[in-house]
Parts: C-alpha cells; sequence; structure tokens
C-alpha cells in the first residue's frame, strides 16, 4: 500500500522544558540549528526517511511541550509510540533530576515493550556541564535503557540517536514474528496516537 | 514578441504600483476615522457597522494598543497598584524560593557526600524526599505558583528569550522589551495563581506589549482571562472535557464551510488537537507572521472567540485544494506550516493579489461567523460561551 517504505515507525521526545527537544528535531528532520528557537506549544511534528540495513524506514516525530501541565495531552502521544526519546540538558542537574520522572510517565502511559532512549544535549557547552557522563550512562544501564551525549547545535550524535532508536525498534519489531506482520501493525493507523481507549486516564 | 512580453509586465508592475498606492491611501483616510472619529465618541460608535467594516480591514497599527485596551475595557479593576502589588510578591516568590532551592541542594550535597555508594539518580532523589520530611510516595505539597515539576515562576526565564526570537526586543539581556515581558507573566502568575505560568502565555503577552506599556498588556491580559468558560482559560487550563467541546465546534464549522475537507481529515485521522492547541494557545501569533498575527487580534477584539474559529477555518479553506489529496503525514506537516505562509505585502508574481488580501476576503466571505451563529454553535456543542 505504501511503496515508499518499508517500515513506518513513530518516535516522541520528552523531557522538561528548554532541554532541546525542538532543536534536536530540526537537526535530525532538517539539519539546521538556531540559537533562538521558539518554545513548543502543545505538540509538533516532523517526519524523516532514512535507510536503514537496506529498508527504507519512515520516522514520524512528534515534539512536545516541556512543562508539566502540557502532560495531559501529551500524555495521550505516548500510546501510539514505537520509541520514547526522553532528554535532559546536561547543564541543567534538574532537567537529569526529572528524568526519573518522565520515564514513570512511560511506564504508566506507553505500551508495553516500547524502546526508550535517554540522551544528555547541550554536550558542546562543556565549560558548563554538570551532569556526569559516567553518572547517567550508569543510570541508564541500570534500566537497561541506551544513552547518548548529543549536541543540536554541533550536530555530534545526532543523527546517531535517532537511527540508534529506529535500530532497536526494528530488532524488536523483527522478533515479533514475522516482518510482514509488523509492517501492517505499523501501517494501520498512521497518525493516531492520541486514541484513549479504556485505560491510560489522564 | 520579447515587446510584447515586456509591455505586459509593464501594465502588470504599473497595475501593482497603483493597487499600492490605493491601499496606502485608504490607510490615511482609515486612520483619520479612526483618531476623528470613532475614538472620541467610542461608547457611541463602537457597535455602528461603519465602524465594525473598518475594524475588520484591521486597526492602524499604531492604534492597536489603545483600541485593544478599549475593547477589553477594566471591568476587573486592575489598577497599576495592583500590577505592582503582584509584580512584588512574584519578587518575593522567587527570592525566598530560590534560597529554599539552594538550602535543600546544599543539604542534599551534603547527604549524598556521606554515603560511600556512588551517588545514582535514585539515591539522590529518595534524600531530597526525606529531607523534606515526604515519602517517596507523597511528593511534596508546593504553593499554587509552584506546582509541577519546574516551578512556574522559573519556567517563565526560560521562556523569555524564545518569545519571537525573530525580533530580537525579547531577547534578554539588551533586548527593550525583555524587562517588561517577565514583569507582565510573573505578575499574572501570582493575580492568576490558580493557573500560573503556562507556556504559551509569553507568546500574548509579548504581542500585548509591542503595542502597549507593561500595565495595560497586565490588564488587558487578565481580562483576557476573566470568563471560565472562554477559548483562552479553557485552553490554558486544558479542562479536557470543555477542550473537547472547543474542538467539536471547530469541526462542525469546518464541515459547513469546507465539507470535502472535513471528510478527508476525518479519512487521515487528522484531528483538531493536533493544531488547534497552538494556534488558539498563541492566538495565532506564533503561526502566523506578525503583522498578520496583529490583524487576527484585531478581529479577536472585535468579536471575541467567534474570531478565532472563523481564521482557523479560513486558513484550512484557503489551502482546501492543495490538502485534499494528502496522506496523513504530508497533511499534518502542511497544515502546521501553513499559517507562516499567508504573508502581507506584494506575493510574489506582478499583478497577483496579494496573499494576505486573498486571506481576508476568504474569512469575510467564506466563513461568515457572527457572534450570534457563534453562540448557537456553542450551544450545540453543549458548551455555554461567555456574554
Amino acid at each position: 500500500m505504501n511503496p515508499e517504505y518499508d517500515y513506518l515507525f513513530k518516535l516522541l521526545l520528552i523531557g522538561d522544558s528548554g532541554v532541546g527537544k525542538s532543536c534536536l528535531l530540526l537537526r535530525f528532520a532538517d539539519d539546521t540549528y538556531t540559537e533562538s528557537y521558539i518554545s513548543t506549544i502543545g505538540v509538533d511534528f516532523k517526519i524523516r526517511t532514512i535507510e536503514l540495513e537496506g529498508k527504507t524506514v519512515k520516522l514520524q516525530i512528534w515534539d512536545t511541550a516541556g512543562q508539566e501541565r502540557f502532560r495531559t495531552i501529551t500524555s495521550s502521544y505516548y500510546r501510539g509510540a514505537h520509541g520514547i526519546i526522553v532528554v535532559y540538558d546536561v547543564t541543567d542537574a534538574d532537567t537529569f533530576k526529572n528524568v526519573k520522572n518522565w520515564l514513570q510517565e512511560i511506564d504508566r502511559y506507553a505500551v508495553e515493550g516500547v524502546n526508550k532512549l535517554l540522551v544528555g544535549n547541550k554536550s558542546d557547552l562543556v565549560g558548563k556541564k554538570v551532569v556526569d557522563y559516567n553518572e547517567a550512562k550508569a543510570f541508564a544501564d541500570s534500566l537497561g535503557i541506551s544513552f547518548l551525549e548529543t549536541s543540536a547545535k554541533s550536530a555530534t550524535n545526532v543523527e546517531q540517536a535517532f537511527l540508534t532508536m529506529a535500530k532497536q525498534i526494528k530488532d524488536r519489531m523483527g522478533n515479533n514474528n514475522a516482518t510482514q506482520q509488523t509492517k501492517s501493525t505499523v501501517n494501520i493507523k498512521p497518525g493516531q496516537p492520541v486514541q484513549q481507549s479504556g485505560g491510560g486516564c489522564c | 514578441m520579447m515587446k510584447a512580453a515586456q509591455a505586459r509586465d509593464a501594465a502588470a508592475r504599473a497595475k501593482a504600483t497603483k493597487l499600492r498606492l490605493a491601499r496606502e491611501k485608504e490607510a490615511i483616510a482609515a486612520l483619520n476615522t479612526w483618531t476623528s472619529q470613532i475614538l472620541p465618541n467610542w461608547d457611541k460608535v463602537r457597535y455602528a457597522k461603519k465602524t465594525t467594516d473598518l475594524w475588520f480591514k484591521g486597526v492602524p497599527p499604531r492604534l492597536r494598543g489603545t483600541v485593544w485596551a478599549r475593547a477589553v475595557g477594566n471591568p476587573l479593576h486592575v489598577s497599576p497598584d495592583v500590577y505592582e502589588l503582584c509584580k512584588r510578591r512574584a519578587a518575593d516568590a522567587l527570592t525566598s524560593h530560590r534560597m529554599q532551592r539552594a538550602a535543600l541542594d546544599a543539604a542534599l550535597v551534603e547527604a549524598v557526600a556521606k554515603r560511600t555508594r556512588a551517588p545514582s539518580l535514585s539515591s539522590g532523589e529518595s534524600s531530597a524526599a526525606t529531607l523534606s520530611g515526604h515519602g517517596e510516595t507523597a511528593p511534596p505539597q508546593q504553593p499554587m505558583v509552584f506546582q509541577g515539576r519546574k516551578d512556574t515562576l522559573d519556567l517563565i526565564a526560560n521562556d523569555i528569550s524564545r518569545t519571537f526570537p525573530a525580533l530580537g526586543v525579547f531577547q534578554q539581556p539588551n533586548g527593550p522589551l525583555a524587562e517588561p515581558l517577565a514583569s507582565v507573566l510573573e505578575a499574572f502568575a501570582v493575580y492568576r495563581a490558580d493557573m500560573g505560568y503556562v507556556q504559551g502565555m509569553s507568546y500574548l503577552a509579548a504581542m500585548l506589549l509591542l503595542n502597549m506599556d507593561d500595565y495595560s498588556a497586565f490588564a488587558t491580559l487578565c481580562t483576557m482571562f476573566r470568563h471560565r468558560s472562554g477559548v483562552l482559560p479553557v485552553f490554558y487550563r486544558l479542562d479536557l472535557s470543555l477542550v473537547a467541546k472547543y474542538f467539536s465546534v471547530f469541526s462542525t464549522l469546518l464541515a459547513q464551510v469546507s465539507p470535502g475537507l472535513a471528510a478527508h481529515f476525518d479519512r487521515i485521522g487528522l484531528r483538531p488537537e493536533f493544531f488547534l492547541y497552538e494556534w488558539f494557545l498563541s492566538l495565532f501569533s506564533k503561526p502566523l507572521p506578525l503583522d498578520m498575527a496583529a490583524r487576527v487580534w484585531d478581529l479577536y477584539f472585535l468579536d471575541g472567540d467567534a474570531a478565532l474559529f472563523r481564521v482557523a477555518v479560513a486558513l484550512l479553506r484557503f489551502h482546501e485544494r492543495q490538502l485534499v489529496g494528502l496522506a496523513f503525514d504530508e497533511c499534518i506537516s502542511d497544515v502546521l506550516r501553513l499559517p507562516g505562509r499567508i504573508k502581507p505585502g506584494p506575493a510574489g508574481r506582478v499583478g497577483e493579489v496579494d496573499a494576505d488580501v486573498a486571506f481576508w476576503d476568504c474569512v469575510r466571505e467564506s466563513v461568515p461567523l457572527d457572534r450570534d451563529a457563534y453562540r448557537a454553535l456553542c450551544r450545540g456543542a453543549g458548551l455555554v460561551p461567555p456574554e
């Protein structure tokens, strides 16, 4: 039905306000960066198609507002996501401390087995860095989550972050029985991450 | 052949110049009417057809602050004293809160240092909970303005420079309006402690500050949030049951104005929540070019919430033909970026009608929605719209 791609994965970016979620997305989808980025209101959306192990993968990426208040609407986007990227700012310890809360949100709202990735952004600001790489890495390891430090500004590791996520989802889908089935489950309802049938309240 | 083409181009250019001159002349005449007839007789002529017709065409930029403030009035009696008081309370709260946090952080560092185990995230969190005398299960209770993971007053500082960055005026440290923007938002978060600061408000306050002084901006902002059931308070409270009703008002209007597009959106699963939050929370000042957004605000101060639905539906109607064939991904991407394309001034090709002129014609002709029609739509969706 969709000859342009083999897989469609839905990704979600979450994390505190101002950690650079939109900048990461802008870097990944449009390969640009701006110092003066605008704060996100509600949700934003971008797509990019990548090649992964000989397959064409379309990534549908939802970017969310970081303020706690918006959880009531953003939480409904968790359900349809195949992968969720939790972002913190390496120069702001609070945003790292809150990663734990964001992970709880995932447990609460996302489907079981959803792929997770921890990203410490703004790694270019070496002088202002307060969250130690090893501490974050140990934390991610203890939870069995992949971890990367990125810089949307210098483009360091941004591509890798999204590719890591896509690869993990693809591997998980591959394990879940036949690829064919994966394709159809993924393709059934593109762009319906907000279904709130049953459970997931807010 | 060449000569004929050149002659056509010249004729088109001449026509465009003539049009521009006519627009300028019209603008001068409008400014005169506003200053000499409407403003001095405000109470008498405000609702006169001649006034509202002129108003629809856009308030002269230099009179916007005056007209907007007059349009909302000051029914809550928000005086300069109230503004000063709220500003002071916000400053006090920020100071004492930051001191508390500093003390807590220091205690935390000490507590963590006493442990032999490497400080992990979870041990840090639990010691913070212990120190503040709360168990893991019961998060510390905080005063209203500080609710949330990131305190709402602290969030303001985060957003100041991220508001209309292209303009430069709100960018710290040198932007002349950065400090007024912080003051208005902090004072508002105190005045409306039930809501605090919510992202999106920085655009509202900034838009007001571009047209009036900080006290007037504060008073106007307070008044804009006056009615509990109005679009702004409902969307900013994220009162989801009422928000859903407003979405249904929108969908009904879209189906009336553009049934083909409404059906297409249904088919591909594109729902208003994907784009209306940003449009409504910022009253279109984030997605639309600034001049266009200001005209939307003119209409908002003329017609109230009805204007928001009109503009939203017109934006889609205006681009109906390009949207109807698109699959979900392309369609939502386009919808999110549509407003940015409606720019005032001469359009790309010589002699073509300006995009903004064509758009406003679309609002007027294709989406007529007066207050009564809007109220009927609201009632149909189970809403009781404010007077």
